[in-house]
């Protein structure tokens, strides 16, 4: 008996000796790839584009991508558990909205990120409420919150742009610098270390990967699906909050007419981050990774002198391909 | 009729890893004639009938229909070659009409791409009075019975001018006077000049309908016999073999008190009344054929399924389980008959899944502590012998059998009490089988009880100290390891069917 | 024996069955009664205007429905076959030259999303997301992020007319909805692709099995669906006068709201394409009420929302159904 085993041990190992050279090279492509593209586009314009190596430079760049950052990062958590997000636009419009006319309102600089965390905590609650116990699809329930909330914002400011009575506090925030780092680029590498800290190092983040995994699997071991994504909602609706603030404080208005339009990107973020995982998850350093790449194409296109708006097609197509080929080479390994 | 020979299928063999299926098979059907497949679970007649229609390919060996060799690439060219196949799930769409499941994917056969439903209809129509059954064409199928879709699927087959109809366990989910107007259809075939290989557990049906029986055991073609020549207990003896004893060694382990009683527990259901006890180091086998309500009794007891009425004491405690954490708060471990499907997280690693059901009490604060983690999940992997290149590697690339020792060791962390396997051993090769086993009684020999479900009696035989026997949702034989055989357990599971002749399906008695 | 519980079974399904058609009849009475505009002659010819594009794209995705896959770019789509039009007609490309390389340009997105998911088996979200960032960007490229307007005089006054002129005193935007309505309807209810079309969305291993090749269907879905979305780009642009870069954006929406309205309608669960129409006029008499109401834009959008949360909700549940029917 003992032989048979064996034998069969053996030769599963013989089938694939002949194919292992190129799967390693396969595997190294999957998972390192998008870490080497990174690097290539770094090195490319290191050594053409002067301006790009610049103290000044580098830390315009990671300022511009603090908010895809933090929406990217939020959007990594709802898609653990195998769900979607794409209210998150209008959350950022909406926090933005709400946090500013708390300081028209002269409330006060915790007033107004109260209202923010609180928009987040509620839209959170409802995608996750809606989309888990309705039994609608997360994308159609969120799409639909979303153009819901768009509405609220113009309701609520009757379509005008809010800018009275904004802090200084509060602009620290989005325009601040703390030991000759920007405050948004704090608060991003804030929340990277916090998600990761949550979705590497906590049982909660192991069970939502658990769900992400196998949801059936999970709720025979005990886990409970629902309350896990319910929170990963919340969780992802926060962060969008979290970047409204920021924006504001950026900009010095709320404009609830603006469409957020980082959400694509956030999106492009989190399936470039999922390339770099061996199963094709998403995580949070793919997630950074993702972010590091998107800040660096946006930039290094427009030092390039790529039109701006020539900038999403570009990152579309990247994103195409970037999918297609890890999917490609996933099924094949399969 | 019956004497030109339809399909011919010569010294067939086929390996899978680790596995030899099928050991030089002959198989031969006539026109017009129904020809029973007969073995257990594993003796290699589904992989027959898979090479035939063209789901697997064979190793070597040669088929021939109508008396010309023929290769059967795939399941559209063997309907080419006129086989049909009729499985178990039917395959149907459920919202088109039984018109439409007729139609779709040959409408090429009316020559014009502008399909006319009345046409459709009338040639479906043609084929029912073939057939001569009453079919409601034009509502989705899903709105039919079991039975009526079945003849959906026959109806399409017969339009697609099937010479060779292949019927996988065609009354699993029948009722009794709807398997009688099968067998008058099947009959009808017959005398249509189709060949009709049928596949079933149920001797009594056989034996009322074939013309000739082939017998498969553990790969190899144990016999093919004209029915009149062949008894029921002597297929049985031939199906079962010799020396199965010799492949289980049970060790025997001393008895402690009850762990687990259920007093007449029902799901309103499928579960309709089962008491039973379970001693602490007992192995309680379960047997009964598929939709007897033994998967059921596990998701019962396990909080999956809501229990109804009766009651359940585990540990002396009243035990009420709504959901999964309830169960496993109490000690109650599943391991689930899909593996892949319900029992493992494939994109994790060895030792992550072993710590998942555990993964709270190990990590204070809700913080993972990785290392010890890892070291626990490195512990029980070794405890059960799991073969892998390190606890790192994802289960996904683990063989079946290690697979499911991983199933079974995610609750050793957890010191589980009472282990429910659902058909531990399905799709697991013999060697890794022994190995499943041993497992089971080490679980046993650390006072758990466990309640193993399994197709295969043999198995049951070798590792059980009760066998439970199922139907209909309840139990309807205890045997004592002592007193049970193979035979008088499988007398009991077909007696069982013998009487659905007499008794209603819904109101059946119970017998003891 | 059948019969009976076959009625019984049918019976149950009355509320879901009905339920969007009586909703439509309200709706349609309660605006009649207490709009006074609402039933004029204008009104009626705005809203048939209003409910075309719609409708078309609605149309296109059912088919991508019924093969059981999704497309979250036709909104780009829609948005890039107005844009290119008004480009090309700023450009003085001769007007029929300028519909056919629309239209074609809708068609090449449809193909690389019908190679993608079809083919190559990548789930549709995320492959038709893909393409729709792409054609975003090349919407707001193209017009360096704001809308193109078309100038009156280099333009045809036949590429104008498709947005706002009539035929036999109908509407041309309607007319084509209606021939694209048409088109579909034999497609997917009276060809055999479309039976074919049903089949891989109620159960691919049964269409397999039926020898039915499931990749060529979804691929032809997802090239018919980035067909009618350049139409109703094309009829948006004539009639806004301009391309604007996000003026469809709202129709992926919508039009994945309409068909799932519609899924509780027909085939019990299934997509249909008299359900989404259905789906649609709601829809555009929604809007179209509230509008002459003098409801604000905000609120129209935020009760929009309610009502396609209500319908997902119950169409949603129903259509989980038919899964796990075998």
């Amino acid at each position: 008996m003992t032989k048979q085993i064996t034998t069969s041990f053996q030769r599963g190992d013989a089938a694939g000796v002949s194919s292992k050279q190129s799967l390693i090279i396969k595997n190294f492509f999957l998972r390192y790839g998008t870490i080497v593209a990174l690097l290539v586009v770094t090195l490319i314009l290191a050594f053409t584009t002067p301006s790009f190596m610049t103290a000044l430079n580098i830390k315009s760049m990671l300022a511009q991508t603090a908010v895809l950052g933090i929406v990217a990062i939020g959007l990594t958590f709802v898609s653990i558990p195998g769900e979607m997000d794409v209210s998150m636009g209008s959350v950022v419009t909406l926090s933005g909205v709400f946090a500013v006319s708390m300081m028209t309102k002269e409330y006060g600089l915790f007033a107004a990120l109260a209202a923010a965390a609180a928009v987040g905590i509620v839209v959170g609650s409802i995608n996750g409420l809606i989309s888990i116990y309705g039994h609608i699809s997360s994308l159609i329930a969120t799409l639909t919150i979303g153009a819901i909330i768009d509405g609220v914002s113009l309701l609520y400011t009757g379509g005008y742009r809010l800018y009275k009575g904004i802090l200084p506090s509060y602009r620290y925030l989005g325009i601040g610098e703390f030991v000759n780092i920007p405050v948004p680029v704090i608060i991003l590498i804030l929340v990277a270390v916090l998600a990761y800290l949550l979705a590497h190092q906590t049982v909660f983040g192991r069970r939502l990967f658990a769900i992400g995994g196998n949801t059936d699997a999970a709720i025979l071991m005990g886990i409970n699906p629902k309350l896990h994504s319910l929170l990963s909602f919340i969780l992802c609706s926060t962060a969008a909050a979290l970047a409204g603030v920021i924006v504001t404080a950026r900009v010095g208005t709320a404009e609830p007419f603006v469409r957020f339009g980082y959400v694509l990107d956030a999106f492009a973020v989190v399936f470039l981050g999922t390339t770099t995982s061996e199963e094709g998850e998403p995580h949070i350093p793919g997630t950074v990774l993702g972010i590091l790449i998107m800040g660096v194409l946006s930039n290094g296109m427009t030092l390039v002198g790529v039109p701006f708006f020539a900038q999403n097609i570009l990152k579309g197509v990247i994103v195409l391909i970037t999918v297609v080929v890890s999917s490609i080479m996933r099924q094949q390994r399969k | 009729m019956m004497d030109k020979l339809a399909l011919e299928m010569n010294q067939i063999t086929k390996f899978f890893p680790g596995v030899l299926a099928l050991n030089a098979v002959d198989f031969s059907a006539y026109r017009g004639e129904v020809h029973a497949l007969v073995g257990e679970n594993g003796a290699g007649k589904s992989t027959l009938i898979k090479i035939l229609s063209g789901i697997y390919k064979k190793d070597s060996g040669e088929i021939k229909i109508g008396g010309e060799v023929v290769e059967i690439a795939s399941p559209k060219d063997a309907r080419l070659k006129g086989v049909s196949t009729i499985h178990q799930e039917l395959n149907l769409v459920p919202f088109l009409t039984a018109t439409e499941n007729m139609w779709v994917g040959r409408e090429d056969v009316l020559k014009n791409p502008f399909i006319s439903r009345k046409k459709m209809q009338a040639e479906a129509q043609r084929v029912i009075d073939r057939l001569k059954i009453d079919l409601p064409l034009n509502i989705p199928v899903k709105h039919l019975s079991v039975a009526q879709q079945q003849m959906v699927a026959i109806a399409r087959t017969l339009a697609e001018d099937a010479q060779i109809l292949v019927m996988d366990e065609p009354t699993a989910r029948l009722a009794a006077h709807e398997i009688e107007r099968l067998f008058e259809i099947i009959r009808r075939l017959v005398s249509q000049g189709v060949t009709v290989i049928y596949i079933s557990h149920r001797l009594d049906e056989i034996f009322k309908l074939a013309n000739r029986i082939t017998v498969l055991k553990d790969g190899c073609l144990q016999g093919t016999f004209d029915v009149q020549d062949v008894k029921p207990p002597q297929l049985v003896r031939m199906m079962v073999g010799q020396g199965v004893e010799d492949r289980y060694h049970k060790v025997n382990v001393e008895k402690g008190g009850d762990l687990l009683i259920c007093e007449g527990i029902a799901d309103g259901k499928k579960l309709k009344d089962v008491s039973l006890k379970l001693r602490a180091g007992e192995i309680l086998g379960v047997v009964g054929p598929v939709g007897s309500g033994r998967t059921e009794l596990v998701k019962a007891l396990y909080g999956t399924n809501r229990v109804t009425s009766g009651s359940l004491v585990l540990e002396g405690e009243r035990f009420t389980p709504r959901k999964p954490a309830d169960a496993i708060e109490r000690g109650v471990a599943l391991i689930p008959e899909d593996r892949r499907g319900e029992g493992l997280i494939m994109h994790m690693d060895v030792s992550e899944n072993i710590t998942l059901p555990n993964i709270g009490r190990l990590s204070p604060w809700g913080f993972l502590r990785k290392r010890r983690e890892r070291k626990i999940g490195e512990e029980i992997a070794h405890q059960v012998d799991i073969r892998m290149s390190s606890s790192r590697q994802r289960v996904r690339y683990l063989s079946g059998g290690n697979q499911q020792k991983v199933v079974v060791a995610k609750w050793l962390g957890k010191k589980s009490k009472v282990f429910l396997l659902d058909e531990p051993t399905a799709g697991i090769d013999v060697g890794a089988k022994a190995e499943i086993y041993q497992l089971v009684s080490n679980l046993v020999a650390g006072g758990a009880g466990v309640i193993f479900i399994s197709s295969e009696i043999p198995e049951v035989l070798g590792i059980a100290d009760r066998i439970l026997v199922m139907r209909s949702g309840r139990v309807v034989a205890e045997f004592d390891r002592s007193e049970a055989t193979e035979e008088k357990i499988l007398t009991v599971v077909l007696a069982g069917n013998v009487n659905v002749e007499t008794d209603n399906v819904e109101t059946e008695k119970v017998s003891g | 024996m059948s019969t009976e519980t076959f009625n019984l079974k049918k019976s149950g399904n009355f509320l879901a069955r009905y339920g969007t058609f009586t909703a439509l009849i309200l709706i349609t009475l309660a605006f009649g009664l207490f709009v006074p505009k609402f039933a004029s002659f204008s009104n009626i010819m705005t809203l048939l205007v209003q409910i075309s594009m719609l409708s078309i794209v609605a149309s296109g995705l059912t088919a991508v429905f019924v093969v059981g896959e999704l497309d979250i770019s036709t909104g780009a789509v829609v948005s890039l076959g107005g844009i290119l039009g008004a480009y090309l007609m700023n450009n003085q490309i001769p007007p029929a030259a300028a519909i056919v390389a629309t239209l074609l340009v809708g068609v090449v997105f449809g193909v690389v999303n019908g190679f993608i998911v079809g083919y190559l088996r990548i789930p549709a979200l995320l492959g038709t997301f893909g393409t729709s960032v792409i054609a975003l960007g090349l919407n707001f490229w193209a017009g360096n992020g704001s809308s193109i307007r078309i100038s009156k005089e280099v333009t045809s006054e036949f590429f104008m007319s498709l947005g706002s002129g009539t035929f036999v005193g109908i509407p041309i935007p309607f007319v084509v909805a209606l021939m694209v309505f048409i088109f579909f309807l034999f497609l997917l209810e009276h060809t055999k692709w479309g039976l074919r079309m049903y089949s891989v969305g109620g159960n691919q291993e049964a269409a397999t099995n039926f020898g039915i090749n499931n990749r060529r269907m979804k691929f032809t879905a997802f090239v018919f669906c980035g067909l009618t979305a350049a139409i109703a780009g094309l009829l948006l642009s004539s009639r806004l006068g301009a391309g604007s870069p996000i003026a469809g954006d709202a129709y992926t929406l919508d039009a994945i709201a309409a068909v799932y309205v519609g899924v509780s309608m027909f085939r019990e669960g299934e997509p249909h394409l008299f359900g989404s129409v259905l789906g649609v006029l709601i829809f555009g008499i929604l809007v179209n009420g509230m509008r002459l109401m003098g409801v604000g834009y905000e609120v129209q959008s935020i009760l929009r929302g309610i009502f396609i949360l209500g319908a997902v909700a119950i169409a949603g549940n129903r259509a989980q159904l038919r899964v796990k029917l075998f």
